[in-house]
């Protein structure tokens, strides 16, 4: 009976093995090798003194650390509006989770029409009698971290959103009933009932998401080219435009690096305990 | 017994599935414009298909995956493309890797009306692989009611350029004149031919009419359009329609796209300017070649004779506005295009072949970073060339 099942797993172990552990290792290997076939660390060293690679890493970690933390500040707002008595709350829900549904290229597409020179957005400023002259929303480096953020909060804050509406109605109702009844306030409520149960939401919402932010693409490409690299689209230029599989590889191993040490730390931090609750 | 039935009828659809048709099928691959491709699918092909009693699959495939699509068929031992579009820049990784299979000379002979400039471009150490499809130019656009406007005549010199675009960027508060800046290959492509023009040498970067280019672009860097950074061939038709730039130079596929679909018929066209040593144009685009082990060769020789004939080229140029590889072609254009096809023809009287190279993607990177460098970092051109032009030399050596 036990060998049985373990028969069972054997689907399982080689999709594993095919499909995400494959391509993990070969892309390792390649990037510990020269086109020659010689074993090194020669294109890591290229990418390092390559001028664009450090603003890769930090547009990465800028890109992440701001979207994490605006996604979860408007998902945690929205998720808290949605978990109380709305009227028409199943059309407002159905209305915030739209963006889910558009794929990621098309609404970087949609985005240009907002953020371009002459985008929405210039001509309602200028409409409002803002500004005279458009902006060139992703001609400076700062500002186009944000549009970028922005741009991509629009279409994923929904996911955070509902992640968390889903461990805020976890949350039993009687711990609410019996603060009020102990005198506490709304705020009070929130933060001594609501952010500490809340925190496994909290902390999946962070990973799924952080992983994601990571590897962001389509968005800083369609909007801003490679005048802002991230890390997925330095792999794809060094791949695609100057043909180097080996220099894609090893940006792709670092951002693979980046997550697991990210998602260690937070995990390290926050108690290994929460992924598991 | 209803499972054996549905299995029996899954297993009738997967052999008739399978089952050898009896036409065979040609798989070419291009990289068209979405506009190019349904030209080319309902006009070209078909009169083909017809003739040859065959099936043509016609696939896009990007000149930088082309290598590795060949490569990984090759691997395999079973190639399934028959004849394919390359960029005439990417050639010699083809010949290098053995995916390119040459010509016979008898194979090789062309049509008397096809250009004899335009047979250089495939040989590679003295064999043929490759022949002439679609031979492309940059040409400048402009946008006469403004350059009318202002009192302004399309630049011819590169003084005239940039006081084109300081006039146009005091008068408007923003720069109108684009330079396709977003990196790769249209910005290679363009600097390549601005390096010559200024009598340069562009795989040296210490050469004086090279540093005179770099110099002369960081002049020109704060009064060119902001979308200047993001421009590459594709979004350079947008810009011009939607006027953020007046100026800006492009392959002549923009000509009916701006004239026939955005109905902007206030967009001229002209060859563009000369610099210090000459007037220079890139000759770019696509030329043919047939795979080693490619399973329908008389096929795709076919279908090259009929990629090249006069009907073929007369519709790619009515409808595409491709400039043509045969001379007997320009007659069947409509006079709303004659002047453009005129810009072409001056072009091509300037246009040079960029040369292949084996370090191509290397020098691409380098130019790269370069013109990035000084156009959008502000850097100075004379601390970023040196050592790009070391690395340049180590790899011009090395190789």
């Amino acid at each position: 009976m036990k060998r049985r099942h373990l028969w069972g797993l054997v689907p399982l172990i080689v999709y594993l093995g095919a499909c995400t552990l494959g391509p993990v290792v070969s892309t390792l290997l390649l990037g510990f090798r020269d086109p020659k076939g010689h074993w090194g660390v020669g294109a890591f060293r290229t990418i390092a003194s390559h001028y664009q690679f450090t603003d890769a890493v930090v547009n990465t970690l800028a890109i992440t650390g701001l979207g994490l933390s605006l996604e979860l500040c408007l998902g945690l707002v929205a998720a808290v509006i949605l978990a109380g008595r709305l009227p028409a709350q199943g059309l407002v829900r159905a209305c915030l989770l739209i963006p889910l549904g558009v794929p990621t290229i098309v609404s970087a597409s949609a985005m240009r029409y907002v953020f371009g020179t002459v985008g929405c957005l210039n001509e309602v400023l200028n409409r409002l009698g803002l500004i005279a002259l458009p902006i060139d929303w992703t001609g400076n480096r700062w500002l186009a971290l944000v549009t970028v953020v922005v741009a991509d909060a629009w279409k994923v804050t929904p996911l955070v959103m509902l992640i968390l509406l889903a461990g805020l109605q976890a949350i039993p109702r009687q711990l609410y009933e019996a603060a009020q009844t102990d005198g506490a306030g709304p705020g009070q409520q929130f933060l001594r009932i609501t952010l500490p149960l809340l925190r496994p939401a909290l902390t999946m919402a962070l990973i799924v998401r952080g992983v994601d932010a990571f590897r962001i693409f389509a968005l800083p490409l369609a909007l801003a080219g490679r005048h802002l690299p991230v890390l997925s689209t330095y792999a794809y230029v060094e791949y695609l435009e100057y043909g180097n599989q080996h220099t894609a590889a090893a940006s792709s191993v670092i951002l693979l690096l980046m997550i697991l040490m990210t998602i260690g730390a937070y995990l390290r931090l926050a108690g290994p305990g929460e992924v598991l609750r | 017994m209803r499972w054996r039935a549905t299995l029996l009828g899954i297993l009738g659809l997967v052999l008739v599935a399978t089952a050898p048709s009896a036409q065979p099928t040609v798989t070419v691959t291009m990289r068209l414009a979405e506009a190019e491709w349904q030209v080319v699918r309902q006009l070209i092909l078909p009169p083909f298909e017809a003739v040859c009693q065959c099936r043509v699959r016609a696939l896009d495939v990007p000149p930088e995956t082309l290598l590795q699509r060949l490569r990984a068929m090759q691997r395999a031992g079973r190639m399934e493309i028959d004849l394919f579009a390359q960029d005439n820049m990417r050639l010699q990784e083809l010949v290098e890797a053995g995916l390119a299979a040459p010509f016979a000379p008898a194979e090789a002979e062309m049509d008397a009306a096809i250009y004899p400039t335009l047979m250089a471009v495939g040989i590679i150490q003295n064999v043929r692989y490759f022949v002439p499809f679609r031979p492309n130019v940059q040409i400048a656009y402009y946008n006469a009611d403004k350059f009318a406007q202002y009192g302004l005549q399309p630049p011819r010199t590169w003084p005239e350029l940039l006081e084109v675009a300081r006039i146009f960027y005091v008068k408007e508060g923003i720069g109108r004149v684009l330079f396709q800046g977003e990196g790769g290959a249209p910005t290679t492509t363009q600097l390549y031919e601005w390096i010559v023009a200024a009598g340069g040498e562009p795989f040296d970067f210490t050469h004086p009419g090279t540093l005179a280019t770099f110099r002369f672009l960081a002049a020109l860097r704060p009064y060119l359009a902001p979308d200047s950074r993001r421009a590459k061939w594709n979004t350079t038709s947008d810009a011009l329609a939607q006027e953020t730039a007046y100026l800006a130079q492009n392959w002549p596929v923009g000509v009916p796209l701006l004239v026939q679909e955005y109905g902007k018929t206030a967009i001229h066209t002209y060859s563009g300017w000369a610099g210090p040593a000459r007037e220079a144009h890139v000759i770019g685009g696509d030329v043919l070649g047939i795979p080693v082990d490619a399973p329908h060769r008389a096929l795709a020789l076919a279908l090259i004779r009929h990629l090249q004939s006069q009907e073929s080229q007369r519709i790619l140029v009515g409808r595409l506005g491709w400039p043509s590889l045969r001379s007997d072609s320009a007659a069947a254009v409509e006079a709303w295009l004659r002047p453009h096809v005129a810009a072409i023809g001056e072009a091509l009287r300037h246009g040079v072949f960029r040369a292949n190279v084996s370090y191509w993607a290397e020098y691409e990177r380098l130019a790269d970073e370069a013109v990035q460098r000084i156009l959008w970092r502000h850097e100075d051109p004379d601390r970023v060339l040196p050592p790009l032009a070391a690395r340049l030399a180590a790899l011009r050596d090395h190789l």
